[in-house]
């Protein structure tokens, strides 16, 4: 995986365990963003590895999301299971939707990932006596663990449940969903420093020369785009749980493009990128709430600049001006010199 | 009374998806003419007839103009806005990829929406149809007047389009670069000009789709995102780059809407007319009436 | 006598009604360097995409070790040990050389994606040995030093070395090299002669359209001539250059 990326996920490490100790006021914040940050990486292997791009990962995000909550919640299933259940639905519902639009070029995939995200819309809106409809549903129970510790109520020492209550606990909720976003990011670097990764980047780069070089680039999209669905599936599901109510809104095409945005943002090439480009744009309309009305003119011009004038991302952006800076810098002196 | 009673609803919901599908077409003819000039597939497609619509109520009701003159200012307007664009965010790229177009035009689809929502808030608006509010009845549906703008403005969109395809050297011009824009700009055809007036024109189309459905369906911000989604739809049943395709196809994806909306549940319309495109894209890619490349390159 | 490893039977290829290849008969014994050449437009690419599936002929067929590969997918005829390299070089940007040439293993290797994102021993193992056969393979064509270098730093020689290198990863029984000269100068040239003698002292057989003469007269034990996708002659290097349709093809209008 290489040294880098070895000291880069101690320091991530790090900064997960401090950050609640270091922003105990406002850590919780960072919670929904760890979410979006573990559908990014998903989205990111697609985008950034296999050059593919889906604006329809909201829908996923959904089926997850509400396969959750609707299994817990009206057939009483274990969390644990239903999100597993989620998972496969996604696998099985972005087979369907990319087998086709994989098979063509260019942006067959963009464009029936955008129908599709806005299908499931009109499905969470119009199914009302599944989904609950426009109002939603709540009660959707925290998830738990079986563990060695000390039980909440007794006190007693032993084997008990331990609950990820997003109420009453949310530093337990924030290491989880961020736990689940590290454990992704590992998944995602020993991906794409295989074979598998470098066949992905090469079908980006090249899709032709990569099928005459023995890469099945057709199959490799797919399996790319099954496996980010799931991901964001996941991110779906940790959602319900966190949240514990559900209604549409928060899974609509914006959702789908603000994910784009933040593996676009954080440099689509690198998954690292994922991560510092959800918490950029997650933490925005904190940091510029003034902005408020200007939410759409101010991400879609952040998407187009970025991919105008830094299009490999925040992240290398910086990067390459720093060398470029230590360039400038040496260059002079070596003038000055002589 | 008796005449209300005497309604058939299938010709009623045919005759109402005509007007919409007509809308379709329009915007797909728009996203033909992008894509043949340059291979791109403009996201901000549907933006356009959005801006169309919301500029045709304000000339309207704003400014007190007359049909014709609001007409005009909007489908210039948003020309101008369509034309920007490529210059601002197109033409700078340096051999941009498919990837990075697409982005930059879902960017560029975002900032006209947020503006839009900027400048008329998130209410909706609609405006009096062109010339007067009586239906008229015939086969047991009543036909609204500005249906018949509506296709009507199709028409001629059409027609204007096929005599400046065909006869213009321009026109001729721009089909040369959709063959082949490396032959093209060998043979001494300015390739760039050739993209720019391709974004000013489907702007325009678009534009002109928006302001004469205006008074039919209401407007507001967020229309522009499934106009372009259905117009898309309409573009791949007609065979992508096919613009008689778009046509017969955009018309025949409203028909259906209209049909499902009201034979199944309103509440699906939208659902059915993006289902199409999926199930296009599954089925037959090169579309009902396509060429024969876009199915070659499923092979891989 | 070695059988012939590919054939060519009477492949026909169109586009639109435009004959690119029509009924190109031949047939390549194993071990052989086999050049193509012909006028531009002559169908040679053609004809390498008809062998690689990235064209589909459209009538005859191509036998590969016995096997009818026409139809098969592109990947799958890499798998099956054809290999090549393209006119324009088509190496993976933003790649190092060494990982373009590991893209070339990718069809000997079977990792798959559970146990290359979980890291099971045996993936360890066998990216440990692609990594290793990789970089002897860019050593064996001399560009070793060059192994971490992204390869849009490389130069234009290096580049077509790398894409040799990643062409000979997949473990070729026969390799086409398209033009693999072109804007190479006369003592780079030269080079590249040793470099292919060397490709095929491995056992590899070798197809080459160019249009160096001096190379294609020099490496080559059996020349095929095509001309607006027609073959015209066939013979060796000697017959071939003394050949009178042929040389009224190259001269043109200087014969008559």
């Amino acid at each position: 995986m290489g040294r880098r990326n070895g000291i880069g996920l101690i320091v991530f490490a790090l900064a997960i365990i401090a950050t609640p100790w270091v922003f105990s006021a406002s850590f919780f914040k960072l919670i929904p963003i760890g979410i979006y940050a573990f559908a990014a990486i998903g989205l990111s292997l697609l985008l950034g590895y296999a050059g593919q791009i889906s604006l329809g990962h909201a829908a996923f995000y959904a089926i997850g999301a509400y396969t959750s909550g609707i299994l817990t919640v009206r057939f009483g299933i274990s969390p644990w299971m239903a999100i597993g259940a989620g998972v496969l639905l996604s696998a099985v519902v972005a087979f369907l939707v990319g087998m086709p639009s994989l098979r063509l070029h260019g942006h067959y995939l963009a464009m029936a990932t955008l129908a599709f995200g806005e299908i499931v819309r009109v499905v969470l809106d119009a199914w009302d006596h599944i989904t609950g409809g426009p109002s939603g549903f709540g009660g959707i129970p925290s998830l738990s663990i079986v563990w060695l510790g000390r039980d909440a109520e007794t006190g007693e020492f032993g084997i008990t449940k331990f609950v990820f209550d997003p109420i009453m606990d949310e530093l337990s909720i924030f290491y989880l969903v961020w736990g689940v976003a590290f454990f992704g990011l590992c998944f995602a670097l020993c991906l794409i420093n295989s074979r598998i990764g470098r066949a992905l980047r090469a079908i980006h780069s090249n899709e032709k020369a990569a099928n005459v070089l023995g890469v099945p680039a057709g199959n490799y999209k797919i399996k790319i785009f099954v496996l980010s669905a799931a991901f964001a599936s996941i991110a779906g599901s940790l959602y319900a749980h966190y949240v514990q109510y559900l209604n549409p809104p928060p899974f609509g095409v914006w959702t789908s493009i603000l994910l784009v945005l933040m593996v676009i943002v954080g440099g689509m090439r690198n998954v690292w990128g994922a991560i510092i480009g959800a918490v950029l744009m997650g933490m925005l309309p904190e940091w510029i709430s003034w902005m408020e009305n200007y939410w759409l003119v101010v991400y879609g011009g952040i998407l187009l600049l970025v991919m105008m004038f830094i299009p490999q991302g925040v992240l290398l952006g910086c990067r390459d001006f720093i060398r470029w800076i230590f360039g400038f810098m040496r260059k002079s002196q070596s003038e000055v010199s002589s | 009374m008796d005449q209300a009673a005497a309604t058939s609803p299938l010709i009623q919901y045919i005759v109402s998806g005509i007007a919409f599908g007509s809308t379709y077409a329009m915007v797909a003819i728009g996203f033909n003419i992008i894509y043949n000039a340059t291979g791109i597939i403009n996201f901000a497609q549907g933006e356009f007839v959005m801006l169309g619509g919301l500029l045709m109520v304000w000339a309207c009701t704003v400014l007190h103009l007359p049909i014709t003159l609001s007409v005009l200012l909007a489908v210039c307007i948003v020309t101008a806005i369509g034309i920007l664009f490529e210059r601002l965010a197109i033409r700078p790229l340096k051999n941009p990829s498919v990837l990075a177009l697409i982005i930059i035009t879902i960017g560029g689809a975002f900032v006209i929406k947020g503006s839009a929502m900027l400048l008329w808030g998130k209410d909706s608006y609609f405006i009096p149809q062109f010339t007067s509010e009586e239906s008229i009845w015939l086969l047991g549906a009543a036909i609204k007047p500005q249906d018949f703008w509506v296709w009507g403005t199709l028409g001629i969109v059409v027609l204007l389009l096929s005599l400046f395809f065909g006869y213009t050297m321009t026109g001729k011009a721009m089909r040369a670069c959709a063959y082949n824009r490396v032959a093209a700009r060998l043979s001494g055809i300015n390739a760039e000009t050739m993209v720019m007036l391709a974004f000013g024109l489907s702007a325009a189309i678009g534009a002109l789709a928006g302001a004469v459905i205006v008074p039919i369906t209401s407007m507001d911000y967020s229309r522009g995102e499934m106009f372009g989604l259905k117009g898309f739809s309409a573009a791949i049943l007609g065979g992508l780059g096919n613009s008689t395709g778009a046509v017969v196809a955009g018309i025949l994806l409203g028909i259906l809407e209209s049909l499902a909306a009201g034979y199944i549940s309103s509440h699906y319309k939208d659902a059915i007319g993006l289902a199409v495109l999926l199930v296009v894209l599954f089925v037959r890619p090169s579309g009902l009436f396509g060429r024969a490349e876009i199915s070659r390159l499923s092979e891989f | 006598m070695n059988g012939p490893i590919l054939e060519i039977k009477e492949v026909g290829k169109e586009f639109g009604g435009l004959h690119a290849l029509d009924g190109v008969n031949c047939a390549i014994p194993e071990g052989q360097i086999k050049a193509i050449i012909g006028p531009n437009g002559a169908g040679k690419t053609t004809l390498f995409n008809c062998l690689t599936g990235v064209d589909r002929p459209t009538r005859g067929s191509v036998i590969f070790e016995g096997k009818s590969i026409s139809g098969l997918q592109p990947y799958e005829i890499a798998k099956a040990g054809l290999a090549r390299t393209w006119q324009t070089i088509a190496l993976f940007d933003h790649m190092t050389a060494l990982e373009n040439v590991l893209v070339g293993r990718h069809c000997r290797t079977s990792s798959g994606m559970f146990r290359s994102a979980f890291r099971f021993p045996s993936q360890r193992r066998e990216e440990k040995q692609m990594r290793r056969e990789a970089y002897d393979l860019l050593d064996s064509l001399g560009i070793a030093d060059s192994a971490g270098k992204d390869v849009g730093q490389l130069t234009f020689l290096e580049q077509r070395r790398v894409e040799l290198a990643r062409c000979l990863a997949s473990e070729p029984r026969v390799l086409l090299l398209d033009e693999p000269a072109a804007g190479l100068n006369t003592r780079e040239t030269a080079e590249l002669g040793d470099v292919i003698r060397n490709i095929r002292r491995r056992g590899i057989t070798i197809v080459l359209v160019e249009h160096d003469m001096s190379l294609v007269m020099d490496l080559s034990d059996s020349v095929l001539v095509l001309d607006h996708g027609v073959p015209i002659a066939e013979g060796t290097p000697r017959e071939i250059q003394a050949d009178e349709k042929v040389i009224a093809v190259y001269l043109g209008e200087e014969v008559e």
